[in-house]
């Protein structure tokens, strides 16, 4: 890409189970100022804001009625997508780019201790034809699982590596919402919710809010703190009804990432990317992105985390932060990917820093099932 | 914007009361096949999709853009989905422009989709949508909160009961011509005063009906424009804005759609918008938003005008400037598509397709779309488009 | 002949309930309300705007407004008004008034009803209600702690 746009600051507020001091107003405000304070620029400097929330997880039938003025859009031109954080900075990317706006802020949240998540997933589901077997987004998760288990022949003990990785990583980042480590023992001893998902193979229920702040070259150019370049983005949508499709693969983020790898010029993802941060939205759908990522052959992914190429001292990092195992404010989820791979290019990841970082994967998904895909590359 | 967008084709439902015939993908179908028919374009030239709908409470489903998204073409294409209250559709269509605009991709559908008819108490959803600790309890609703802004500018603007009613009549007859409104009577201004009275000062027939439908428009860059149709109608112009108040404060159009609406003029070089304007699709809900649309578009400069312009007939298919040629909000309403629908009927003006609701020779066409209410705390979002024969 | 299909029609139904947190800035609010017949508002350092129902943030400076706060009187004046006499499902039945108030002087307005106005004739009502009428809050004897603790009237002479 020619244009250039680039992450210039990053916010996150602590992730926590229920943040009962500040309403979701002053939750979103928090971090919606601190990247503005993180990019070194004001309100004023903002001359776009792109939202990501969802009405029912908010509770309020318009949330960005409510939400918008917090995130920072009084006077602005705003807008609000009903998708996964990342699908957010997808859109900001396309607008800077577009030469009509100079800087955006890129603003998504959730309270999940507000509602009732599982009951509000449930209701995702098609009326006719699904609702009346009582689908969630625990039992859906659970047939891809289940599904993805069996056609390779991986392990509940596989997955539960990765729990304890991601776990293990979070220790070292003080926003985490969960950050004591696990062992594979206690992934595997814990309740078990929809065979084979165990409670421990699936994120906690967190509330807590991130913002960035994207600009186009000219301003990034005297970023502060260093910015985080977009190399490429690339999003997609696969079919709705899990009948429809074979659950054992992710369709959708293959072909996000070819798109964003073609964009990024990237080949070899495993030898050009630094560092990964996925959404895992369970232990096993890690292993599945990576080989939707293009990380592994299909079946092989459980070699990538047995042989601990995606650890800290692997050859490809994943998750860092702890992922969305241990920090899990649904909506923002994609969003906090692209702001810690920002922060990884950056080198202001701090206790979870990883050496000589050039290229980050960022990606979010949206709908049951990951149902759409979205992956940023970002790079110094 | 470097490089020029427009429209090369739209298509729509047929507005009604509750689709009972068809689940969420085949409403949106329908238009999509129409606006792919419209501009003799497959599947396979569109590079990403872009789908609108509002509150998920009327559907009934969480995230229906989802579920409907097959019967959008979104199968493996980069897809995403806008919600911004009543102004969804505008802002789904500006996606659409920054989309093309980005230089990323060529050709972008924009769909929009509602079926308020699915639920039997759309009102209740959508007094839900204030703050459910400071504005719960107190009967806020869109009716209410309406009606309270049109106490607000009665007294600041001068008109009445009769003046609403006048647009009210004129909304309503030009329907007529509009083979996919929802509402379509022949009505007088008796008929409209008569009507039984909801929130003093909106009776029934100064009030949008609740509609179930879709629209979808299709947005080219220029070289794939051009080869497309002969008659783009090119994006000269646009802008959004957030802002909050509570009635009393201001009134919406003239806060709100002048923020926007000055962005899009001055991006489209519009400095005398009484002169340059030939049509406006305004986002009008009830009969009173068209008198303080007078004034926020910069069509005159004092409230008081706005009123005598309303006795003047300044709307009418045969006035200065049409408003509303399709019949408008007030007589159609799939909330989230309704700000698209606004964008297709001021497309079909500028392209000449309008057939019985043509304006003669329209040349610059406006479309607005408006979402979220006043409230406590609350954001209005407003969104503007101008259309143009000439890509300027 | 062809027959027209049947067209089944699904009933559904969504039960969700909610907590909101109403965080440390709008709790003081309700409870001034509750405990000690107060109103109590947020005011922007920056920009002087006094925020009913406080906020703590402003979101034209976006700045904090923790700390900033101020107590409002209890009279104002009425914004914008309608008079309900429709049903509306799970609202008072009808006729009554809501309205918008700009009470101690905020810079915003609160929406509430407004009572203490005979509705048994409505069009004599409309001219007894204007724009900018004056009216006071009166607190209820028995407060719940609720945006609802006091009531609003014309103030007469």
């Amino acid at each position: 890409m020619d244009d250039k746009v680039a992450v210039i600051g990053v916010s996150q507020t602590k992730y926590e189970a229920a943040k009962r001091k500040q309403d979701l107003y002053e939750m979103i405000f928090e971090a919606a100022s601190g990247a503005l304070n993180d990019a070194g620029i004001k309100i004023g400097d903002v001359d776009s804001v792109v939202l990501a929330a969802h009405d029912l997880i908010d509770g309020r039938s318009i949330t960005s009625m409510l939400t918008a003025t917090p995130a920072g859009a009084y006077r602005k031109d705003e807008i609000r997508l009903g998708e996964d954080g990342a699908f957010a900075v997808a859109l900001a990317w396309l607008r800077l780019l577009s030469g009509e706006f100079n800087a955006s802020l890129v603003v998504s949240w959730s309270k999940l201790s507000e509602g009732d998540f599982d009951v509000i997933t449930s209701l995702n589901f098609d009326p006719m034809f699904y609702r009346p077997f009582g689908f969630n987004y625990v039992i859906a998760h659970a047939l891809q699982a289940a599904s993805y288990m069996s056609r390779y022949g991986l392990t509940e003990a596989q997955a539960a590596r990765i729990v304890v990785k991601n776990r293990a990583h979070a220790v070292n980042n003080p926003l985490a919402h969960l950050q004591q480590a696990v062992t594979v023992d206690d992934v595997l001893r814990s309740r078990l919710l929809a065979w084979p998902l165990k409670e421990l193979d699936l994120p906690p229920k967190s509330d807590g809010a991130c913002a960035i702040v994207l600009a186009t070259e000219e301003r990034a150019k005297r970023a502060r703190d260093g910015c985080a370049w977009i190399k490429g983005v690339g999003w997609a949508n696969d079919t709705y009804y899990l009948g429809d499709k074979e659950l054992w693969e992710l369709p959708s983020l293959a072909l996000a990432a070819k798109r964003a790898y073609r964009m990024a010029g990237i080949e070899n993802p495993l030898e050009q990317l630094d560092v990964a941060e996925i959404y895992d939205i369970s232990s096993f759908h890690e292993l599945m992105e990576y080989e939707a990522l293009g990380f592994c052959k299909p079946g092989e992914s459980g070699r990538l985390v047995d042989q601990g190429i995606t650890s800290m001292k692997g050859q490809l990092p994943v998750n860092p932060s702890g992922g969305a195992l241990s920090s899990h404010p649904y909506t923002a989820v994609g969003l906090i990917r692209v702001a810690e791979a920002a922060l990884q290019v950056m080198g202001r990841a701090e206790g979870h820093q990883l050496p000589g970082v050039t290229t980050a994967l960022a990606h979010g998904a949206s709908g049951m099932c990951c149902q759409s895909s979205c992956v940023v590359i970002l790079s110094k | 914007m470097a490089r020029r967008v427009a429209i090369v084709g739209t298509g729509q439902t047929q507005y009604t009361k509750r689709r009972r015939d068809v689940s969420a993908p085949e409403l949106v179908h329908e238009a999509v096949k129409r606006a792919l028919a419209d501009a003799e374009l497959t599947l396979n030239d569109i590079d990403a999709v872009v789908f609108g709908t509002a509150p998920e409470s009327f559907e009934g489903v969480n995230c229906p853009d989802k579920w409907a998204a097959d019967g959008a073409g979104g199968l493996g294409k980069a897809f995403m989905r806008i919600n911004t209250g009543g102004a969804t559709g505008g802002s789904a269509a500006l996606a659409g422009v920054h989309h093309v605009a980005s230089g990323v991709f060529d050709v972008v559908l924009v769909v929009a989709m509602q079926r308020v008819g699915q639920t039997p108490v759309a009102q209740r959803i959508l007094g839900l949508i204030w703050d459910p600790i400071f504005a719960s309890g107190f009967a806020l609703n869109l009716l209410t909160t309406t009606a309270m802004g049109a106490t607000a500018s009665m007294a600041s603007f001068g008109f009445n009961e009769w003046h609403m009613a006048k647009i009210s009549v004129k909304d309503h007859l030009n329907a007529l011509n509009n083979p996919y409104a929802h509402i379509r009577i022949n009505i007088g201004i008796e008929d409209v005063l008569k009507s039984p009275v909801l929130c003093w000062p909106l009776k029934l027939l100064d009030c949008c009906p609740s509609s179930d439908g879709a629209c979808a428009v299709i947005f080219a860059l220029e070289e794939r424009a051009r080869r497309i149709t002969r008659t783009p109608a090119w994006v000269i112009g646009t802008g959004a804005s957030t802002i909050v108040f509570t009635p009393g404060e201001g009134s919406v159009e003239e806060e709100l759609v002048g923020i926007a609406v000055r962005k899009a003029y001055k991006m489209a070089g519009i400095d005398h918008p009484r002169r340059q304007i030939s049509v406006v699709e305004p986002y009008a809900p009830f009969s009173n938003a068209e008198i303080a649309y007078y004034l926020a578009l910069g069509f005159c400069y004092e409230p008081a005008e706005a009123t005598k312009m309303v006795e003047d007939g300044f709307g009418e298919m045969t006035g200065e400037i049409p408003f509303s040629p399709s019949g408008g909000v007030l007589c159609s309403n799939p909330i989230g598509a309704t700000a698209l629908v606004r964008v297709a009927e001021a497309a079909l003006q500028i392209m000449g397709r309008a057939d019985k609701r043509q304006v003669p020779d329209a040349k610059v066409a406006l479309a607005t779309g408006a979402g979220g209410s006043p409230g406590p705390g609350s954001a209005t979002f407003v969104t503007a488009m101008i259309l143009a024969k000439e890509p300027g | 002949m062809e027959q027209m299909p049947e067209l089944i029609q699904m009933p559904g139904k969504w039960d969700l309930p909610w907590v909101y947190a109403a965080g440390e800035v709008g709790s003081r609010y309700i409870v001034e309300l509750r405990d000690n017949a107060r109103i109590v508002a947020t005011k922007c350092p920056k920009c002087g705007r006094v925020l009913l129902p406080p906020r703590s943030f402003c979101e034209r400076c976006f700045v904090s407004l923790k700390g900033h706060w101020v107590e409002l009187e209890p009279k104002g004046t009425l914004e914008a008004f309608t008079i309900v006499t429709t049903v509306f499902p799970e609202q008072r039945p009808p006729p009554y008034i809501i309205g918008y108030f700009r009470i101690g002087g905020a810079s915003t307005n609160i929406p509430h009803f407004l009572e203490g106005v005979d509705l048994s004739d409505i069009e004599r009502a409309k001219s007894e209600i204007w724009v900018d009428m004056p009216v006071k809050v009166i607190f209820r004897e028995q407060r719940v702690g609720s945006a609802a603790d006091f009531y609003i009237v014309p103030l007469r002479d």
